[in-house]
């Protein structure tokens, strides 16, 4: 009994030490013009799903959750957010060349319909992200027409 | 009648002469593939460096998937630019060939001069697409 009280007393400061160390949250910054929903070019429907589902890891305005603040779930949530942003970031879609635009929406709808996109660990703790089949048949069907609709 | 069989024949060795000289100074033999251009140096270094994973052949399922590359010239031209932009961005990652295959067979390691070919080729086939 006294081993388990002291493993927890080393647990807990430990928990409390790490809170001292920065936890480096990639910062945020307002919806510019070549954010890709504020330009208006998605449908509502869809422009919904996309905020809903991948804005908070592909975009710079990130809805950090209350455990993004604590470490160690701190420095995961700033991995996932630096990673998805250098792979997709919606919020500087209009800087984007034309290719790699569609090769972006390329990949979307091959994270989409594999059901890779979103992360399952984010739906676990978001789970209104996680898309339905609707909701994916829709996302897929669009990338499928904006990317051809980009090169009329 | 002999000497027009002489002519036609010494126009057309001239001919066949000038078509492989070209050919060899500027490596444009081109292969088509249902409706693709590969020039021979890129056909190489495709056939020996990625085919291999990536065609019908192939045992990951995972590369298949990615990209295929009889697959290419069938698909819509959004996503043959959208490949080509993905073959970019893997070779400027250096990510493929994959490190494990590399450590397997060694041959499949992409020199310098072979990625800076490939990734020229690919950046102008997509150029292309989208003009």
């Amino acid at each position: 009994m006294k081993t388990v009280k002291i493993v927890l007393i080393i647990l807990l400061a430990a928990f409390i030490i790490l809170q001292f160390f920065p936890k480096d949250l990639p910062d945020n910054s307002p919806a510019g013009e070549s954010d890709l929903i504020t330009s208006g070019k998605l449908p509502d429907e869809v422009a919904e799903i996309v905020r809903n589902s991948c804005y908070d890891c592909h975009s710079n305005q990130v809805n950090y959750p209350w455990y993004s603040h604590i470490a160690p779930t701190a420095w995961l949530v700033g991995k996932d957010v630096r990673e998805g942003r250098t792979e997709l970031n919606f919020s500087e879609w209009g800087d984007y060349s034309l290719r790699n635009m569609i090769g972006r929406l390329d990949a979307m709808q091959k994270e989409v319909s594999s059901g890779t996109m979103p992360l399952p660990v984010y739906t676990l703790m978001h789970p209104n992200a996680k898309l339905n089949e609707e909701q994916a048949s829709m996302i897929v069907q669009w990338t499928e027409d904006f990317a051809e609709r980009m090169l009329e | 009648m002999q000497r027009g069989g002489t002519i036609f024949t010494a126009v057309a060795a001239a001919f066949l002469l000038v078509l492989s000289t070209e050919a060899g100074r500027n490596n444009k033999v081109y292969f088509q593939e249902q409706g693709f251009m590969y020039p021979e140096n890129i056909k190489i270094i495709i056939d020996s460096k990625c085919y291999t994973c990536h065609s019908s052949e192939g045992s990951s399922e995972d590369a298949r998937d990615v990209l295929m590359w009889d697959d290419l010239p069938d698909l819509s031209k959004a996503w043959q630019i959208a490949t080509l932009d993905a073959i970019i961005e893997v070779l400027d990652n250096r990510t493929m060939p994959p490190q494990e295959e590399v450590k397997n067979n060694p041959d499949a390691q992409l020199t310098d001069e072979e990625l800076s070919s490939l990734r020229t080729w690919a950046e102008t086939s997509a150029d292309n697409l989208l003009k």
